[in-house]
């Protein structure tokens, strides 16, 4: 994932906690969904906005809520969406 | 830093007779007070917190040895495995009548006598838990297997073949009272049992038996009716959820001081409430209004309005205190839980409504059906996807739920009115999904609940007022039919049959 592409997610993350109320920090590695900071609609946002700007595929990557729990966790996964599609 | 109690103005100095809502929500903080939290890191601390807590939970009726159990799996946390294997050990042996009452009606058919009905009891239970072990051994040597990809799908097959298995007519005696033991377990288990396979993943997973005693956790067993939902959902968000060192541990142990505190005032409340409209006003039951209209002699209809009204606020009342108890004992254990019902009069969709009314039961729905549905079905029409997926999460997730939770029933019943019955349930969870799906894909498009106090108001009455007419289809039994039910429901619209 290259700098530009993070810098969305982190921005689109921002949103979400936003949009829910949260206007606390937000580090690489803090947990986003099993701490109950964002609950299972904007997960389904999430999924929508990976899908659309970074191409995952979660029928062929396999979904799990640790993938998509942290901004670090997110960025594997894309990269790991570039490596499968490649 | 938290906010001191004490400050240099009394409480009660002349400028301030009375304390003010600040004032009070300041004193409730106990939790954020670091003196307080200090003391309850302290040895004398933490026997006065355990023994307020202990206090409260006897007024409460939570059984003390589980808080005991509590207590010591917060502070011994070499033994914590041990802890949760043994009290759930201990739980299971105590609820040999539990299970035994279920299939009741099988063991009376085949003139089973006592000590042979527990042996079945305990032949199912010994079945269950080593079929469990050996799934769990399966998913981690086969991490992309079947089983490990799709949990759900398998234990309800499982199930199904078990409800053949149960119903063969050549099975006989013990035996047959086992095989209905095993699928009612069944029944009870497969959700603790799914997240114990999801589990096996990922890679900070438990050992086996930890899994194995989070089937029947003791902040579940210690309090009143059993439920099949798993509070705290699985071994992967306890861990995430646990507190991380002893001012941690001090923080959430004073909030389930708090919680089983607000419990006891719900409690109060609800006294005051059933002596009010049961007792005095002498409002009757649904069942009493259903079984008077269907002998031609119904109530007025504002009697009858009065009666779903209190049922469904009354039933929430009571629903939220179960649920407290629950999350009470598990942060008294240091596991920092959401509760499961939460300012659910402030909700203003139908989506949220039940984010707030019953959270773990939403978050198993989710994880098991709605994702799954959501990462493969109508991928390139978004509002559809969301509607299709809520649906099957909030409508076929919910109805095979409560299906399997009582599938006793069809023991009792047998298949055919035990299916009848359940028409009316399978028809409120269609409702319920169609309202809850449109309620989904209307947020997901943007729209948001309007932000004045007349507008708040009237989209809680919306949502309360749906879910008071579904009562009409959603309370469970299996006594009246789908079409009584619902000719009394238009009767209470003045349209008669």
């Amino acid at each position: 994932m290259t700098s530009s592409d993070k810098a969305t997610l982190r921005d689109f993350m921002r949103a979400c906690l936003a949009s829910a109320g949260d206007h606390q920090d937000l580090s690489d590695d803090e947990s986003l969904f099993m701490s109950g900071r964002l609950d299972s609609l904007a997960m389904t946002t999430l999924i929508v906005f990976l899908e659309e700007s970074f191409g995952v595929d979660f029928a062929v990557v396999g979904f799990d809520v640790e993938r998509v729990d942290s901004i670090a966790a997110m960025e594997s996964l894309v990269d790991m969406g570039t490596v499968w599609s490649a | 830093m938290p906010t001191p109690l004490l400050t240099t103005e009394h409480p009660r100095s002349p400028a301030r007779p009375f304390p003010g809502p600040e004032r009070l929500r300041e004193l409730w903080a106990i939790d954020r007070h670091a003196g307080i939290v200090r003391f309850a890191q302290s040895a004398t601390g933490k026997v006065a917190l355990v023994a307020a807590f202990a206090a409260l939970a006897r007024l409460l009726d939570v059984s003390l040895p589980y808080v005991l159990a509590a207590a010591a799996f917060a502070y011994l946390p070499a033994w914590r495995g041990a802890i949760l294997v043994m009290a759930a050990g201990v739980s299971l042996a105590r609820t040999s009548d539990f299970w035994l009452g279920r299939v009741a009606s099988v063991a009376a058919q085949e003139l089973l006598p006592a000590p042979s009905a527990r042996l079945a009891a305990f032949a199912a239970l010994a079945l269950f838990f080593a079929g469990a072990w050996a799934a769990l051994a399966h998913v981690r040597r086969n991490p992309t297997g079947l089983l490990a990809r799709r949990p759900v799908v398998c234990l309800l097959w499982v199930a199904a073949g078990l409800c053949a298995l149960a119903s063969v007519p050549l099975l006989q005696g013990w035996v047959r009272a086992a095989a209905w033991l095993l699928l009612v377990v069944h029944g009870t288990y497969l959700w603790c049992l799914a997240y114990a396979l999801q589990d096996q993943r990922t890679r900070a997973r438990g050992p086996r038996s930890l899994q194995m005693g989070l089937f029947q956790p003791f902040w579940r067993s210690g309090v009143g009716s059993y439920t099949p939902t798993p509070f705290g959902k699985g071994a992967a968000f306890l861990r995430k959820h646990q507190a991380a060192n002893s001012e941690e541990l001090a923080v959430t142990q004073l909030k389930a001081l708090k919680l089983l505190a607000w419990t006891a005032i719900l409690l109060a409340l609800q006294r005051v409430l059933v002596d009010m409209v049961e007792v005095r006003l002498e409002l009757p039951a649904t069942a009493s209004i259903y079984r008077a209209f269907l002998e031609g002699r119904p109530y007025p209809v504002a009697t009858s309005w009065g009666s779903l009204a209190w049922a469904t606020l009354g039933g929430a009342l009571a629903f939220a205190i179960w649920g407290h108890k629950i999350v009470a004992v598990a942060r008294l254990a240091g596991f920092r839980l959401p509760r499961n019902t939460w300012r659910p009069l402030e909700a203003q969709t139908l989506a949220e409504f039940w984010n707030r009314y019953y959270y773990y039961f939403k978050e198993l729905l989710v994880e098991f059906f709605f994702l799954p549905t959501f990462l493969r079905a109508f991928r390139r029409h978004p509002r559809l996807r969301v509607f299709f997926a809520t649906f099957m999460a909030a409508g076929v997730g919910n109805a095979a739920y409560h299906f399997l939770r009582d599938i006793h029933l069809v023991a009792t019943m047998g298949w055919r009115d035990a299916t009848t019955g359940f028409a009316s349930y399978l028809f409120y969870s269609a409702v319920l999904a169609t309202g809850i799906g449109i309620s989904q894909a209307r947020t997901t498009a943007g729209r948001q609940p309007p932000r004045s106090w007349t507008g708040f108001l009237r989209c809680v009455l919306c949502v309360w007022f749906f879910f008071v007419c579904l009562r009409v289809f959603g309370d469970e039994t299996r006594s009246f039919p789908l079409g009584d039910r619902v000719a009394f429901f238009l009767s209470l619209f003045g349209i008669d049959r």
